[in-house]
């Protein structure tokens, strides 16, 4: 007896558009579910503006290189904000479901488990930029004064906080996709965080660093990912300067991308091999 | 049956532990040095904004080079005891509250709250402790300073009463956890707080100051020990610094008992 | 058997209630429950009493989420009673005091207190810290429980390498190692094939028998509970459904003996009717529900039938015994 074959299924442009509709609507509901994580998250996060209390009381000594109370109170406002914007957490997720064969699930449905990570971390940042933007907000007012100094710039900001945000998720899949090898994947991370909070410019902007360390620092992806966004969107950055971190935005979203990319389906094979 | 419940079985009791959590740790070889190594690294880069202010300025807050490096080494010496006593049986207590595993560990003959902080260890962070005193003698011979005797029992002091600090503060965000296991995000919160006790209280004004010395007492813990070592600290601080990590610890100790009493055990 | 004047376990009137926090599917709902929750109060226990004798074998049977596993924890002190009185080993559970705590212990089927990475004995080794063993003791017991689980072996090798039935003997090693009087069993068979069952339950009972210590187990499977415990009490919607012996139970809800047996010829329907309710008929077998004294007479006819063999008379299973019991209990409650 011959079976009837499979209904085809219309796949195609609209079908994904449903599809990333669907996840976006549960993203949100998720990055609700778990308002406590957010929130505790947030206030880590604000890390940056104890720095600013800091840097503060520090520069009514007088300037520090070629920031004043003010030019801190503009970078580390930004810093903040764009923190929250950039930052995910599929290294966590990933990683567990990894060792725990939960990703199996994952495959077995039609769409990309990559695309189902990176809609339901996209559809925090509402939720995140919700809760965060009033801090920001206040702790402006609270500072009193403030310089910043965009210009026509602040319209390229977007690009550069969406390019830090590729290059963070970039970032943390291939470090997530070690699981697949390692049981301890986690850990890696925790020493890129440690990296990134100093030379990204999350803990003291790169251009204070002692000359030469500067350069160099500042060619690092840690650099692309927070401190050349928030220089851009406080007017810090002449035009050559902008094209430079744009470029170096663009290679290490290249360098990250490629190397996820390949460490995923390497370690999709080794995940089939294992049965897991 | 024996009777006592003395500090003899204590201490046997942590040192069962201890080797459990080396035996466990042991056969993650991996995971053995790059804690170990990331330990020293982070301790390493965390310098980093401090060495660029003093760099710029040549003094903060009133405190120079050497003296912020004898405040260095009171940091890396309480985050290595931190990370090799405090952060591990945090970690470790969390899991078991989220694996549902806890109940064994409420079954032990033993008070609940002490096994919890006894849950695990790392003992290669005490490597960074080590580091940090370190630092401590190197800072305090380049200024050509030997503290006294009653400066250097100021100073223990004040480091014991960082170190009970911190404990009570994990205790209460493991109580937070009982009620929702989101909130043991909060030791994340925690240890990046934990940070900023780099630098000398001092450069905190107002609000966060007050913060930073009965809330999460980082003050307590760096700036008022090696103020001690440096014969700056006044009698009275270290008496109301004392009454803080007490108090912190009291009602960490009554919000442990109430979360026992409601304790719902994850369902099987 | 048990003895009453000085019970192992007494309970009295035991409440348990959770307050759980409703949340309903849907963005408008996590949008409302963002800036107000609503909580609901569920009534796990409902006043429960009963008393349990040193040394006896006690099932707690129900359907899931009936209570049984909170009372457990509630005897074993893990969660608070809301109210009501409640006394193990002569103390008060909530209390956790140690000569409690080593006078007791829990073995969850779905949850390990073995150390994951390591080898058993490691963990073993730390239970006799944690426990205060004297060496000699703990030496001793060690090498009865090992041989009579036969994990000498397997209890070398670290935990995550092992069979799920391996790592619930090593777990039965752990948990009696400090000789505790009364043994709480919640779910220990779970997953498990029968020959792995088999001997767990054969261990059970013979530790039992030969130490003395209360056992009280909640399980799934029935067979472990018919075969291992003399007494068993029933909890349904956190209540006392039933409480005494599995044949007492039958006797109540499905007095009725099964009597089967394989024939070539069949009685007729009048002579059916006579004999008993006809479960199954045909195909060469004739299972038939009998009257207890009216068994005799049934047993001469169906052995007078034509090529009559394999005749089984017994009771009615526990499964469809249990079903009964729960089904009348839905019935008296729907009604008003």
């Amino acid at each position: 007896m011959s079976q009837e074959p499979l209904p085809r299924h219309r796949g195609g442009p609209r079908h994904l558009a449903r599809v990333v509709a669907a996840m976006w609507r549960l993203g949100i509901a998720e990055a609700m579910a778990y308002r406590a994580a957010m929130l505790i998250w947030i206030l880590t996060t604000t890390f940056p503006l104890v720095s600013l209390a800091l840097w503060h009381s520090l520069a009514e000594a007088g300037p520090i290189g070629d920031y004043g109370s003010a030019d801190f109170v503009a970078y580390f406002v930004a810093a903040f904000l764009i923190r929250q914007l950039t930052a995910s957490w599929v290294v966590w997720d990933l990683a567990a479901q990894i060792g725990s064969g939960d990703l199996s699930t994952l495959l077995m449905r039609p769409v990309h488990p990559l695309l189902h990570h990176l809609m339901s971390n996209l559809a925090a940042l509402p939720v995140r930029m919700l809760l965060a933007a009033p801090l920001g907000v206040v702790v402006l007012i609270f500072a009193g004064e403030v310089r910043v100094d965009p210009g026509l710039h602040l319209l390229l900001a977007p690009l550069a906080v969406l390019l830090a945000w590729l290059l963070n998720l970039c970032v943390q899949i291939c470090v997530a996709c070690l699981a697949f090898w390692l049981t301890s994947s986690t850990y890696l991370f925790e020493l890129w965080l440690g990296l990134y909070m100093v030379l990204s410019g999350y803990a003291v902007p790169t251009s204070l660093f002692p000359a030469g360390l500067a350069a160099v620092v500042r060619y690092l992806p840690f650099h692309a990912a927070l401190g050349f966004p928030v220089e851009l969107t406080i007017g810090r950055l002449s035009g050559p300067e902008l094209a430079v971190g744009f470029a170096l935005q663009l290679l290490w979203l290249a360098v990250f991308g490629a190397l996820a990319l390949w460490l995923w389906r390497r370690g999709l094979r080794a995940y089939g091999a294992v049965g897991a | 049956m024996s009777a006592g419940r003395g500090a003899g079985y204590y201490l046997r009791l942590v040192g069962g532990q201890l080797r459990m959590s080396v035996l466990a740790a042991l056969q993650y070889r991996l995971g053995f040095w790059t804690e170990g190594i990331l330990g020293i690294l982070w301790s390493a880069l965390g310098m980093a904004p401090l060495l660029i202010a003093v760099e710029h300025q040549g003094a903060v807050v009133g405190w120079s080079g050497w003296e912020l490096v004898v405040l260095t080494g009171c940091f890396t010496l309480i985050s290595g005891l931190f990370g090799a006593l405090i952060q591990p049986a945090l970690n470790e207590s969390m899991n078991h509250i989220r694996r549902g595993t806890l109940d064994y560990v409420l079954l032990r003959p033993a008070d609940a709250l002490v096994l919890c902080l006894v849950t695990a260890f790392a003992p290669w962070r005490l490597i960074e402790a080590l580091g940090g005193l370190g630092l401590i003698v190197a800072g305090l011979g380049q200024l050509g300073r030997a503290p006294s005797g009653l400066e250097l029992l100021s100073a223990l002091g004040m480091g014991l009463a960082g170190v009970l600090a911190l404990y009570a503060v994990g205790v209460l965000i493991l109580c937070a956890s009982f009620r929702a296991v989101q909130l043991q995000n909060l030791t994340f919160l925690m240890e990046a707080l934990l940070d900023f006790a780099r630098w000398p209280a001092q450069v905190f004004r107002g609000f966060l100051r007050m913060v930073f010395t009965f809330v999460i007492p980082l003050a307590v813990m760096t700036t008022y020990p090696a103020e001690a070592l440096l014969g700056r600290l006044a009698g009275g601080t270290v008496v109301t610094a004392m009454a803080t990590s007490v108090g912190l610890m009291v009602v960490a100790r009554l919000l442990w008992t109430r979360s026992l009493r409601g304790y719902t055990s994850a369902s099987s | 058997m048990g003895s009453i004047a000085s019970p192992a376990v007494e309970v009295r009137g035991l409440c348990k209630q959770f307050r759980v926090a409703r949340r309903e599917a849907g963005l408008g709902a996590a949008l409302r429950a963002l800036v107000r929750r609503e909580y609901s109060q569920v009534d796990a226990v409902k006043d429960l009493s009963f008393a349990l004798g040193a040394g006896e074998r006690v099932g707690f049977l129900g359907p899931n989420g009936a209570g049984k596993t909170t009372t457990l924890k509630m005897l074993s002190g893990l969660l608070y009673p809301s109210s009501g009185e409640l006394r193990v080993a002569g103390q008060v559970p909530a209390e956790r005091r140690p000569e409690f705590l080593r006078a007791i212990s829990l073995v969850m089927g779905q949850k390990r207190q073995l150390s994951w990475d390591l080898p058993a004995v490691d963990t073993f080794e730390f239970n006799r810290v944690v426990f205060d063993i004297d060496v000699r003791d703990y030496r001793r017991r060690l090498d009865e429980l090992v041989s009579l689980l036969a994990v000498g072996e397997v209890m070398r090798r670290p935990v995550r390498q092992l069979s799920l039935g391996e790592r619930m003997k090593c777990e039965l090693v752990a948990a009696l190692l400090h000789a505790p009087r009364i043994l709480f069993l919640d779910e220990p068979t779970i997953g498990m094939d029968v020959a792995m069952q088999l001997s767990i339950r054969e261990f059970v009972r013979r530790y039992n028998v030969e130490h003395g210590a209360t056992v009280i187990l909640t399980s799934h499977y029935m067979e472990d509970v018919a075969a291992l415990c003399p007494r068993i009490l029933v909890i349904d919607g956190g209540q006392l459904r039933f409480d005494g012996s599995i044949e007492a139970l039958t006797r109540r809800i499905r007095p009725l003996r099964r009597a089967s047996v394989g024939a070539d010829g069949m009685p007729t329907a009048e002579q059916l009717a006579e004999l008993g309710h006809v479960v199954e008929s045909g195909a060469g077998r004739l299972v038939l529900d009998v009257e207890p004294d009216r068994v005799p007479a049934v047993v001469q006819v169906l052995l007078a039938l034509p090529g009559a063999r394999d005749l089984v008379v017994q009771d009615a299973p526990l499964e469809e015994v249990m079903r009964e019991l729960f089904r009348r209990e839905a019935g008296a409650e729907r009604a008003p």
